[in-house]
């Protein structure tokens, strides 16, 4: 097919497509057959649709433009067209609009801006949106379509990547058309007039020259404006004349500001809150284009109540009254005095002189004095010097890029991976600890590695680091706060089988022992969840049912059980009477008793159960008598009695041998850690039934009589 | 010499008259400078003045042996005080801006001489209504004459000590302030008492016993109040009651107020005060809140005179040889040198 046809088809059927927005019909004309001329050919072919029918002035359906893109996008990734194609499809149409469609329109090129910046699209037509942009930019007005401008700024920026050149104030160019004018009269200074007018500033010294007449003192107006030319083009305060001339200028204006005092909106009488109706006018503070250009406007903390923006200065000489009593005003000129200040000192490469001392510590002062005059500026003014003293501060972080030659600003590169040798990385450590401190985040990083944590203090992550993980922390042994069934419910048990015990006495009836007992069954025993088919009638019934399985089912308890039957015979054969142990009382308070105390309780007449056990502690003489008599005995006899009475071989040798060998010595103390020990259970009838048993009984009775 | 002369250079007193462009200075050396202010007249849109603005004085006029203490304009007249004599001086005539000029007329005080020497007028005040002018003396004492006849019409008589300053309050009042720490309001239709007497340093806020309790200024506007200082601050009164308003700057405890006036007469829209510490003066609402904060190059400032006839102009002078000079009441516009050259 030729080139011409080719031509004709797609014209034929791109409405079509860009109604369905298919591009089916163009792909099957050109039949994979793609060569850089046919690609040319369809973008003649789009191009040349959209101009002639599309783009037809006030009428123009912007919605078809941008299906018409679209569809390019699609072309362009099938590879049917270059890729430069939807950019041109949309400089082209804005090269024929109007500004409102304009406007319009830039919000498809805004919404798409991800398109744009793939990489198929973005390098080849990265050049034409820059052009275009630019090109819609010189069609605006900065005053009156200000809001477009930006949208197209922000755009820029968003499109571009952040260390983008091309939109960089490289060599730190001032923008010189930005002139302020301002009324002077013809019999004026010649100085100030022609300097604010385009002539430049050698022909203005010239003309002074040549008039030879003293310079003159210009009023506050003039002066106040001819500020406005040093901050249009700051190097001119390089030059002798101009410098002397800014000086003496801002010294004026400085003064005027210092001594015409404004009252801030909350004073005087505006005690109830009334707002001040102070005019506002102006204007924002773009006179320095370059990297200076700083939006203080959005800093200000009123600056909700007056979001107001001007893209020029009124220099009507009947405002200046207006202007002076303007706080914002004042703020504006203040803070583009900082900016110029800022500048004049910087280093900046692009800049070839430098200030003298002298006018360097002008400079300072002047920086000083204007700070002052801000914080002195209602409302808000010590916030609002604060800001501004952060944000000049930023100037040279951006000096410095801008300075080094704007390298590609990259995230800050990642820290080193923790290292995987234990070794080797404790070599690191010390190494770094003889430097400089290390990051917090590479010493987490390790730390993690090594499944340590990093408190805020050496102590607290020594302790944190005893056990780093907490949850075997918890599965140690001795956090093991749960009793074993055979501790718990032995008391339990052994009331229940020494059915002499009053029922309702007992421990299961204790509701507190109930709960805890259920909780412990739940945890530790099957029984408790054997289905059983009676019903449970109440807890203490059902405790002792479940007492009784365990009782069968624990070895623990039942020899324990079995001992303690045994005990309880003896005790009951030697009293010879009808004995009734209540061996532990029902009552922890009770438990804990001391002896004495229970002896106390013995005198008293047990009202209910007069058959109670007398129990009867061993008194310090007892013990005596008892060590004497073992010692005499001779033998290893009083070794068995200590073996008895639960004490091991090997610290029984230990006293043995601290007490050098005194075998009364020994006894006396074993006996005492036995009665501290055992307490209740320490009684006189014991050691009898003890002594008993190892066929010492005569010792017992010599000793308890 | 010349530098030492200026370095000495004292202006005690000034009178504007926009009408016929002048402005005076009576300085220490008992000359009066007179200036050619016409071009500061000549506004622009904006109130400034585009006009190549006076440098120095035009002339000086020989007035007296004795320093310039006090110098107020009349519509025909610029009055003169000095040590024992007013002099009346005819604007047209120092309009010629010639140094030989003489003075219209003079009248001599007849004072008690053998007590006080001659005195000195440390004060003029011009009443329209009534045409009579009122001289602060040395002896005491505040003298009212007629200006028309130069006859003395009325002495009023109460003060312990000099009289700093007289200042008029419609036809008949007059307001008088001393050494003695007394401010007297008179009738000067029953000269003999005065109608009440306010004295500063009794007031709390604004004494200063540091300082003394001396009155060296005192001005009167709308016919009901009244602003004075001197050694205690300058303070607001309230002319029927005597009642203390507000207190003004400067406020430090060791600045004695040089100037305390209204820089209207017909009403009390805003005051002037000044220090002798360089503070420079400050232009206050009648509560007290500085509007301005002017700097001037006197440290020591000893006048200051406003007028509104044609435009604002407000001069201050003092200690040293400059005299500043504000286009309206919010900033300094430049000063002039008090040397001829």
């Amino acid at each position: 097919m030729s080139h011409d046809n080719i031509y004709y088809s797609i014209l034929e059927k791109l409405p079509g497509c860009t109604l369905s927005g298919d591009i089916g019909p163009l792909a099957s004309i050109l039949e994979g057959k793609i060569s850089e001329p046919i690609k040319v050919c369809v973008e003649t072919a789009v191009r040349f649709y959209v101009m002639e029918n599309l783009c037809v002035g006030h009428s123009t359906d912007l919605g078809k433009i941008t299906a018409v893109c679209q569809l390019t996008c699609e072309l362009a990734r099938q590879e049917l067209c270059l890729p430069t194609l939807p950019m041109l499809v949309i400089s082209d149409a804005f090269d024929s609009l109007t500004v409102q469609q304009c406007e319009k329109l830039f919000s498809f090129v805004e919404a798409n801006v991800s398109i744009w910046k793939e990489p198929l699209f973005f390098a080849p037509s990265k050049n034409q949106v820059l052009r275009m942009c630019n090109d819609v930019l010189r069609r605006l007005s900065r005053s009156q379509n200000t809001i477009f401008c930006g949208r197209i700024l922000l755009f820029l920026a968003r499109f571009f990547p952040f260390s983008e050149r091309s939109g960089l104030n490289l060599i730190s160019e001032f923008n010189l058309e930005n002139v302020t004018t301002y009324s002077a009269n013809e019999n004026d200074d010649a100085m100030d007039v022609s300097e604010v007018k385009e002539d430049s500033v050698s022909e203005a010294k010239e003309e002074k020259k040549d008039e030879s007449k003293p310079a003159l003192d210009p009023t506050l107006y003039s002066k106040f404006w001819a500020l406005q030319d040093f901050f249009r083009n700051p190097i001119q305060c390089y030059q002798k004349e101009p410098w002397r001339l800014f000086t003496s200028y801002t010294a004026d204006v400085l003064e005027a500001f210092s001594s015409f005092k404004l009252e801030s909106e909350g004073r005087g009488g505006a005690e109830d809150g009334k707002v001040s109706s102070a005019p506002r006018f102006y204007n924002d503070v773009t006179q320095l284009s370059s990297d200076a250009d700083t939006t203080i406007i959005d800093s200000l903390p009123d600056v909700k109540k007056i979001d107001q923006y001007f893209a020029k200065f009124l220099t009507n000489k009947r405002l200046l009254e207006l202007q002076f009593s303007d706080s914002n005003f004042r703020r504006y000129v203040l803070v583009q005095l900082l900016i110029l200040c800022h500048y004049l000192t910087a280093a900046i490469k692009f800049k070839q002189e430098s200030l003298g001392e002298g006018e360097t510590a002008w400079v300072r002062a002047t920086e000083e004095k204007v700070f002052g005059l801000l914080m002195e500026t209602p409302p808000d003014g010590e916030e609002f010097a604060e800001i501004i003293k952060k944000i000049l501060k930023r100037e040279d972080f951006w000096n410095d890029w801008k300075n080094s030659g704007c390298p590609e600003i990259k995230e800050p590169a990642p820290a080193p991976p923790a290292n995987v040798h234990g070794v080797k990385n404790e070599d690191d450590s010390k190494q770094l600890k003889k430097g400089k401190k290390r990051k917090l985040g590479d010493l987490i990083r390790e730390a993690e590695a090594r499944k340590k944590f990093i408190m805020a203090n050496p102590e607290m992550t020594r302790l944190w680091n005893l056990c780093p993980d907490n949850i075997a922390a918890t599965r140690q042994k001795k956090r093991d706060f749960i009793p074993s069934l055979e501790d718990y419910f032995i008391k339990a048990v052994e009331q229940i089988h020494c059915e002499e015990e009053p029922v309702t006495e007992r421990l299961v009836y204790d509701s507190d022992f109930g709960w805890r007992g259920l909780r412990l069954l739940a945890c530790r025993s099957p029984h408790f969840f054997t289905q059983s088919t009676a019903p449970i009638a109440t807890l203490p019934e059902y405790l002792t049912t479940m007492i009784k399985k365990l009782a069968k089912d624990i070895p623990g308890i039942s020899s324990k059980l079995q001992q303690f039957q045994e005990k309880l015979e003896s005790q009951q054969k030697k009293k010879q009477e009808k004995s009734q142990v209540q061996a532990e009382n029902v009552k922890p308070k009770e438990e804990e008793k001391i002896p004495e105390e229970s002896e106390n309780c013995e005198e008293e007449p047990n009202d209910d159960e007069n058959d109670r056990v007398e129990l009867h502690p061993i008194t310090d003489e007892e013990r005596l008598a008892l060590a004497t008599k073992l010692a005499a005995l001779g033998g290893d006899k009083w070794r068995l009695l200590l073996t008895k009475l639960g004490f091991q071989d090997d610290e029984v040798q230990y006293i043995f041998d601290k007490k050098k060998s005194k075998v009364q010595d020994t006894v006396l103390h074993f006996l005492q850690l036995w009665v501290e020990n055992e307490a209740e259970e320490a009684n006189k009838e014991t050691i009898v039934y003890t002594l008993g048993g190892l066929k010492m009984q005569d010792v017992a009775e010599s000793v308890f009589h | 010499m010349e530098i030492i002369r200026s370095l000495y250079s004292t202006v005690y007193c000034q009178a504007h008259s926009q009408a016929n462009g002048l402005l005076l200075a009576g300085n220490n050396e008992g000359k009066i400078l007179v200036y050619n202010i016409e071009c500061l007249l000549e506004r622009e849109e904006g109130g400034g003045v585009s006009g190549e603005r006076p440098e120095g004085p035009s002339v000086a006029v020989n007035a007296s042996l004795h320093p310039v203490y006090s110098m107020v304009s009349s519509p025909a007249f610029a009055i003169t005080g000095s040590s024992g004599s007013l002099a009346g001086w005819r604007w047209s005539d120092l309009k010629e801006l010639d140094e030989a000029v003489s003075p219209a007329w003079t009248i001599a005080l007849q004072g008690d001489q053998s007590n006080f020497g001659t005195p000195e007028i440390n004060g003029l005040s011009y009443n329209a209504e009534s045409n009579l002018i009122w001289a602060a003396c040395g002896d005491w004492k505040a003298r009212g004459y007629d200006m028309e006849t130069g006859r003395l019409i009325s002495t009023l008589d109460a003060h312990k000590d000099y009289v700093h300053q007289v200042a008029v309050s419609g036809s008949s009042g007059v307001v008088s302030c001393g050494e003695d720490g007394a401010v007297l309001v008179w009738d000067c239709r029953a000269p003999r008492v005065p109608v009440m007497t306010i004295v500063p340093s009794q007031q709390t806020s604004l004494a200063r016993p540091n300082l003394g309790k001396f009155v060296r200024c005192v001005d009167t506007a709308g016919g009901e109040w009244l602003v004075c200082g001197g050694g205690p601050s300058a303070g607001v009164f309230h002319l029927r009651s005597g009642g203390l308003v507000a207190t003004l700057p400067p406020s430090d405890a060791l600045t004695p107020v040089t100037v305390a006036q209204f820089t209207r007469q017909d009403q009390a829209s805003s005051i002037v005060t000044a220090g002798c510490d360089g503070g420079g003066v400050s232009v206050c609402s009648l509560s007290g809140q500085v509007t301005a904060q002017l700097p001037a190059v006197a440290r020591c400032v000893y006048s200051v005179a406003a007028s509104f006839d044609k435009h604002t102009l407000m001069s201050v002078a003092g200690t040293g040889s400059r005299i500043d000079i504000c286009l309206n009441l919010s900033y300094r516009d430049h000063s002039l040198s008090t040397v001829l050259d």
